[in-house]
């Protein structure tokens, strides 16, 4: 009887520790690949498929502000392609603007990484385009983002805030279960 | 004062003092908890017209129709937990029978209450601080930021905590009810009470669904992996296991899915209505012309894929109660409903909703790159076990708050 309330009160606690493992991992994996949506990772990197050439696009800020210029770097998977192209900053849906090109450039190194920096002047939601021109045609990708306001408070602290009532949440749902225990204390001595 | 009248009653007088003030303290909380949940539906639709609003036609300002649905809801709420919440402070300090220390907990020393008004006040509370912090942030952001906002975050946990509250003012009450004389008329074996509560718990479930195509798509490599399945499989597991352990009723959670069928069925119906409605009197324009929101058996009929996993709950507290005399289990055999119930959602959702979004699959590889098939193994299974360790903590965590609401009368 002993070793089997041994056994149970391990797999609970295994179950709740995974649980709050997996939680932790959800929300720093969340907060990090919310499509940008306001997410607080100062740079990311998607692996995409423009057309025939699959791509590493690096971001090295993301969010983005309006009018602080960030730099796309591109990098070919296959380093022996000879792509050129541009990347074209289109306004998402709410988002008042016209689109912008800019040229990719060669950055020189051997695995045929291109570069180009970019400024988007209006907050809200964009789509970063990229369009390669190569020996197998032409391709396209794209990267949502959204972009913030100069100044902006920055998201991780938003979501500090944001994310703290799920705290007092747990507390309170930690306490319930040790109520429930009293509870079934309590109508045993009934 | 009142002290002295009392105590110049005779006996008689006295316990009929006594019961005619207990009528009135049960009558106070028990419209009050049904004032909440009209509330609470109207925030409901309330909440899924926010989302349609910003899909079809963008949120320019913050007084939009639906924030002023939600936010009329959200006040009306809080201020009525605030003003019960004092007004059973009085009546206790008063010593006027029913509330007293079985039924009210202290807060600071200083209020006494159920439990239910308290959570349900700092909910709405939470909600409504999110508010200005919200449009601060489409403020900074512009007005595409979706569910998985900082701020919207925090309104939704208000929300979600404002709910837990009016279950919690059902069950008290339900429980004080269970354990008076007078036996309560039952309609498909619950009281109206107990009907409260699977109501209400109807509707936090249609709080899960409204922001389950919010949820985030993780990116692992070149996979993107919709996340939308875990907040329905931890979501169904909590509030179906709660259900039946808290009216330990084989069939609750069948009612439970047939009456969330029902609010998404009302949802559907009024909301597109609602944005054409609104459009025209404001006249203002579709994001995208020609795109205008007609009524669909997909979204309201959505919640069926959680009919095979409620049958499940069902069919095991049947044969529970037949052989110890109660829906209750060993966590160890919860755990385990919880793995159980937790394909069928993990599974049926993404068939019913493939035709709703091009997000409904679970797995949704980069277009043109091929995955090997090592780190596709490790992704799917790593998916599958995310979901029943979510499927083991919401049968959990609805067996622990189940028996509460089953027993606690504060």
């Amino acid at each position: 009887m002993a070793t089997e309330k041994k056994v149970y009160r391990l797999f609970v606690r295994s179950i709740a520790g995974m649980g709050l493992a997996l939680l932790m991992l959800l929300i720093v994996t969340l907060v990090g690949t919310t499509n940008a949506l306001a997410a607080s990772q100062p740079a990311s990197i998607e692996t995409l498929a423009a057309g025939p050439y699959a791509i590493d696009v690096s971001l090295s800020q993301n969010p983005p502000f309006a009018d602080q210029p960030f730099d796309v770097i591109v990098r070919p998977q296959n380093s022996t392609l000879q792509l050129k192209g541009e990347v074209i900053a289109q306004p998402g849906l709410g988002t008042d603007a016209t689109d912008l090109h800019t040229e990719l450039s060669a950055t020189g190194d051997n695995r045929g990484t291109l570069k180009s920096t970019i400024h988007i002047p209006v907050r809200g939601a964009w789509n970063i385009v990229i369009q390669l021109e190569g020996t197998r045609g032409v391709g396209r990708a794209s990267i949502p983002v959204t972009v913030g306001a100069p100044g902006a408070m920055a998201p991780s602290l938003a979501w500090v805030i944001g994310t703290s009532p799920l705290v007092i949440l747990a507390v309170f749902l930690w306490l319930q279960h040790r109520y429930r225990r009293s509870l079934i204390t309590q109508l045993a001595k009934q | 004062m009142a002290h002295s009248k009392v105590h110049s009653m005779t006996s008689s007088g006295l316990q009929a003092h006594s019961r005619s003030a207990i009528i009135g303290e049960r009558k106070l909380r028990r419209v009050s908890a049904w004032l909440l949940l009209i509330f609470l539906l109207q925030g409901e639709l309330g909440a899924v017209w926010d989302r349609e609003w910003h899909a079809y036609v963008g949120r320019d300002q913050f007084w939009t129709p639906p924030h002023t649905l939600i936010y009329t809801c959200v006040a009306g709420a809080g201020l009525l937990a605030l003003a019960i919440v004092i007004w059973e402070t009085v009546r206790y300090r008063k010593h006027v029978p029913g509330a007293d220390d079985t039924s009210t907990i202290p807060i600071f020393g200083l209020f006494h209450a159920p439990l239910g008004f308290y959570i349900l006040g700092f909910g709405a509370l939470l909600a409504l601080v999110a508010a200005p912090l919200d449009n601060y942030w489409h403020e900074l952001y512009g007005i595409d930021i979706a569910l998985w906002a900082p701020f919207h975050m925090m309104g939704v946990t208000g929300g979600l905590i404002g709910i837990l509250g009016m279950v919690y003012v059902f069950a008290s009450e339900a429980a004080i009810e269970r354990q008076a004389e007078a036996k309560p008329r039952r309609y498909f074996g619950l009281t109206a009470l107990e009907i409260g509560m699977v109501l209400t718990l109807a509707s936090f479930m249609n709080f899960v669904l409204t922001g389950f195509l919010q949820f985030p798509i993780v990116t692992v490599g070149t996979m993107h992996i919709t996340t939308y399945p875990l907040p329905l499989v931890m979501g169904g597991a909590l509030c179906f296991v709660a259900a039946v352990r808290a009216t330990q009723k084989p069939g609750v959670a069948t009612l439970l899915t047939l009456l969330l069928v029902l609010h998404t069925l009302i949802v559907e119906l009024f909301v597109p209505w609602a944005i054409r409605v609104a459009v025209g009197s404001h006249a203002a324009l579709y994001r995208t012309p020609g795109k205008i929101p007609y009524f669909t058996w997909d979204y309201a009929l959505l919640p069926v894929f959680y009919l095979v996993s409620s049958i499940i709950i069902d069919l095991f507290a049947y044969w529970t109660l037949r052989r110890t005399g109660t829906t209750n289990t060993t966590m160890l055999r919860t755990a385990l409903l919880g793995i159980i119930i937790t394909p069928p959602t993990f599974l049926l959702a993404p068939v019913l909703l493939r035709t709703y979004t091009s997000f409904a699959p679970i797995f949704l590889p980069e277009q043109g790159i091929a995955i090997p098939p090592l780190q596709l193994a490790v992704i799917i299974t790593l998916s599958i076990v995310a979901a029943l360790i979510l499927g083991v903590m919401g049968a959990l965590l609805g067996a622990d708050i189940g028996d509460v609401w089953r027993w606690s009368k504060r």
